[in-house]
């Protein structure tokens, strides 16, 4: 009994310390809520917008070609009219004076890439020192001159598209003269009947040409070249024929390969003509499906990462505070002096630390208790309350995990300040490697490792599987926050013995 | 004063030559020394003598490097809870928390203690009426004045019925009244049968221990009671006397030829006529030296009592004494080695 009055001592005197500190207390519970607040009315959810300055050929500022190009950049890129320029140094001295975010010089040929046949540079300077900004811009500019590219490519299918109809006319004339070719030789017409197909060669000969001129932009073309190649094959064996007095059923059977050859080349024309140029160009177009069941989440961009930062925010923000609370604890009993009547009195180390832990363990949930109902009603956070228990074991797990990295810090320390600067740098730690803001997927695999030696790691990501997703962590997860919570323990309550020892 | 604690009272704290040394400092020094149940022994000694030090070996804070210790019949090493628990410890300095109440930190550490709940109510309305802090209670702790917030830490050194009361320095820094104050509650729990083993600065407080052991240096100079210790200071008792100022020389003379008188002394700051005179013992010479200066008729005595001089110049004399008996130490060591 006595052993438990011992142990409820400092459950007491913590609870009754820290309730006697209001601004704490509301800093703790309406802190966090103000904030995400704040971000979820702030954030607009979208890319950054890139302020550009466009270098184009002289006379052109004004051009069609000009104006086309800025309505197919897209809204990432607002290049406004007193930042389009015909001279590159005017632009590059606003980007030095921060006026704009980002230079692209069109060159003078950027027109003529299919007559020249060689690739054009665009080039794009910036001025950023924030490397997420600039993977930003290379990858922008890079979609950028994608579109731009396609666009180009939609542009000059259309036009193929157009001489592709020339074709067909080409192969309805032809067929019709094959009609007359073979009326003329039943006839026994030999001479008219060289004489058309003789028309029917150049008309060949001319596609042909046509054809060759026209860039192999598809599997369309190449075929109807190499069906107008057999055709041309076919009439000259025809007319070789005819002059020379071959067998009528030859020729016959020739003519009749000729007209299957027109009119699988109509077949093909027909096809290609009402091909949409969009299809040809980006034949292949992704369409994602995300397995998770993230129908909760708001579509207000701003609100949804809210709710997706939310459980992450609150498991930092427990974890913060629970491991500056006990880094204060034990440092301020040693500077207090409290430690020497605790060496006189019938009180053990374990028993000190075993009423902390239970003190701010108690704390820590009082504080979820308060604060959750703030983010379920106020910032629509949703809560699956059949994921109850797992919370409440998830946040007990969590706070005492956390409680034992703060008495380390605090065993280890000399003074409160020094207590502070390592609770910060932990919390700093747990920024960039608990996967808070950059994925855990973006590190090298002993990064990753080291990670998890991190509360938090574990406890916002079953967190925001608990509350976004309605899924129960794994044991994997509750493992580790176990084995965080004993080794603390054990690293606290040995450090801190020594230290309470009778010297 | 109440009695003193017979010599055969049994020991509650003995330490048979203690030595504590940290690496090549020296804290204490073949420290012996006995408390017996129900008095107030003393440690008194200037500021870094080994007070403090004394006390930590005794309540098991530190560890002594040599010598043995015992306290309440046990090695404090090997203190189990149930002897913690016989002990109560105010420090030094005040060691609570500046931000729970008086209450709060009383029933903080009645829990330390591990005193039960059902009746503790009522223990601790009991120690803070003792301490006179009830209007005080739900006041924060750092709110409270210097000489409370020793009170504070005096009642909770107390709230578990000890034993034994072991008090580091409890009136440092404290005003005269107040200082008054402490000691009659410490004679007040003596008389309710605690032990009481106090440290202090104050000299003059020697005067309310049963027993006192005088410090410098790590090591004990002496253990005696106060009046031993005044004894040992002067060697012997003092009767003062007044003549008639035209008659200090004859009265002089004549007191230095009696027997019984050691010596003769003109006191300081007193008019003419103002003698002290040294004895081995007051009560028996006085009526002596009385009858001898009357029985002469150019002498015309006015007034004759025992004298007790200030603690703080006993002290002071036991200093010098033991400085003067140093020095003559060291030279005779340094003759040996030349």
């Amino acid at each position: 009994m006595k052993h438990i009055v011992r142990i409820l001592s400092f459950f007491a005197k913590e609870i009754n310390s820290v309730r006697r500190q209001p601004l704490l207390l509301g800093g703790l519970i309406l802190g966090p809520f103000l904030i995400l607040s704040m971000f979820g009315v702030g954030y607009t959810g979208e890319r950054p917008t890139l302020r550009t300055a466009l270098v184009v050929p002289p006379g052109q500022k004004d051009s069609e070609l000009v104006q086309n190009l800025r309505e197919n950049m897209g809204a990432t890129f607002q290049v406004s009219d007193e930042h389009i320029y015909e001279d590159q140094a005017p632009a590059m001295t606003a980007l030095r004076q921060n006026q704009v975010d980002i230079v692209e010089v069109f060159p003078p040929d950027m027109t003529d890439v299919y007559t020249t046949g060689k690739q054009i540079n665009i080039d794009i300077t910036y001025n950023e020192i924030d490397p997420l900004l600039r993977d930003w811009i290379e990858y922008l500019s890079y979609t950028q001159i994608n579109e731009l590219n396609k666009e180009l490519l939609r542009i000059f299918v259309g036009q193929t598209q157009e001489r592709v109809g020339t074709l067909k006319e080409y192969l309805n004339q032809s067929r019709e003269q094959l009609q007359s070719v073979r009326n003329r030789i039943d006839s026994g017409d030999r001479e008219q009947a060289r004489a058309t197909v003789q028309q029917l060669r150049e008309g060949t000969t001319l596609q042909l040409l046509a054809l060759a001129m026209v860039p192999d932009v598809s599997s369309e073309n190449s075929d109807s070249a190499s069906n107008l190649q057999r055709i041309k094959q076919l009439l000259d064996d025809v007319d070789r024929d005819l002059a020379e007095g071959g067998a009528l059923d030859q020729q016959e059977q020739r003519l009749s390969e000729i007209d299957q050859q027109l009119a699988a080349m109509q077949a093909v024309a027909d096809r290609v003509r009402t091909l949409d140029p969009l299809v040809i160009v980006s034949p292949l177009r992704s369409k994602t499906h995300n397995i998770v069941p993230i129908s909760s989440f708001s579509n207000n961009p701003g609100i949804a990462y809210v709710q997706f930062y939310t459980p992450a925010v609150v498991a930092l923000l427990l974890q913060h505070m629970m491991v500056t609370l006990a880094a204060l604890s034990l440092i301020r009993e040693r500077m207090l002096g409290t430690l020497e009547m605790f060496r006189v009195a019938p009180i053990s180390a374990e028993q000190v630390l075993t009423g902390k832990y239970l003190g701010y363990t108690l704390f820590g949930l009082l504080i979820m208790l308060a604060l959750m109902p703030l983010l379920v009603f106020g910032l629509g956070i949703p809560f699956p309350l059949n994921q109850l228990g797992n919370f409440i074991v998830i946040v007990l797990l969590l706070t005492t995990a956390s409680l034992g990295w703060g008495f380390v810090i605090s065993a280890l320390v000399r003074s409160d300040s020094q207590a502070v600067q390592f609770s910060m740098l932990l919390l700093l730690m747990s920024v960039f490697f608990s996967g808070f803001f950059i994925p855990l997927k973006s590190f090298i695999p002993s990064i990753r490792t080291f990670a998890k030696i991190l509360p938090v790691t574990h406890g916002l990501q079953s967190l925001q599987q608990l509350l976004l997703l309605n899924q129960a962590p794994t044991t994997a997860t509750y493992l580790w926050l176990l084995g965080i919570a004993l080794v603390s323990f054990v690293l606290s309550w040995y450090m801190f013995r020594r230290q309470f020892q009778r010297r | 004063m109440s009695p003193t604690a017979p010599a055969t009272a049994p020991s509650v704290i003995g330490l048979e030559h203690v030595t504590k040394q940290f690496g090549a400092t020296t804290a204490i020094a073949d420290v012996s020394l006995d408390v017996r149940r129900g008095e107030i022994f003393g440690v008194v000694g200037p500021s870094g003598c080994g007070k403090t030090s004394t006390i930590r070996v005794i309540t098991g804070v530190y560890v002594p490097t040599e010598g043995q210790v015992r306290v309440l019949g046990r090695d404090p090493q090997h203190f189990r809870a149930s002897d913690r628990e016989k002990i109560g410890y105010m420090p030094q300095l005040f060691v609570l928390y500046p931000h729970l109440t008086v209450l709060e930190n009383l029933r903080f550490v009645a829990s330390l203690y591990g005193l039960p709940w059902k009746g503790r109510r009522r223990r601790l309305h009991e120690v803070l009426d003792f301490v006179e802090l009830t209007d005080a209670r739900h006041t924060l702790a750092n709110n409270i004045s210097g000489g409370m917030q020793r009170r504070l830490q005096l009642a909770a050194a107390l709230i578990h019925r000890p034993v034994l009361l072991i008090v580091d320095e409890p009136t440092a820094g404290i005003d005269p009244v107040l200082r008054g104050r402490f000691w009659e509650q410490f004679k007040r729990l003596k008389d309710a049968g605690h032990t009481l083993l106090v440290t202090t600065q104050y000299v003059s407080e020697v005067a309310y221990c049963d027993r006192v052991a005088v410090m410098r240096e790590g090591g004990v100079l002496m253990i005696d009671t106060p009046e031993g210790l005044r004894r040992q200071a002067i060697g012997g008792e003092v009767i003062s006397l007044r003549v008639d100022a035209e008659d200090t020389w004859n009265a002089m003379q004549l007191l230095k030829r009696h027997p019984l008188v050691r010596d003769v002394r003109r006191m300081r700051n007193q008019p003419m006529g103002s003698l002290e005179v040294y004895v081995s013992d007051a009560g028996a010479a006085m009526p002596e030296l009385i009858q001898a200066l009357s029985t002469d008729p150019t002498i015309d005595m006015r007034h004759a009592e025992e004298y007790s001089p200030p603690f703080d110049d006993v002290f002071i004399t036991l200093m010098q004494q033991a400085e003067r008996a140093e020095a003559k130490r060291h030279a005779a060591e340094q003759g040996v080695a030349a």
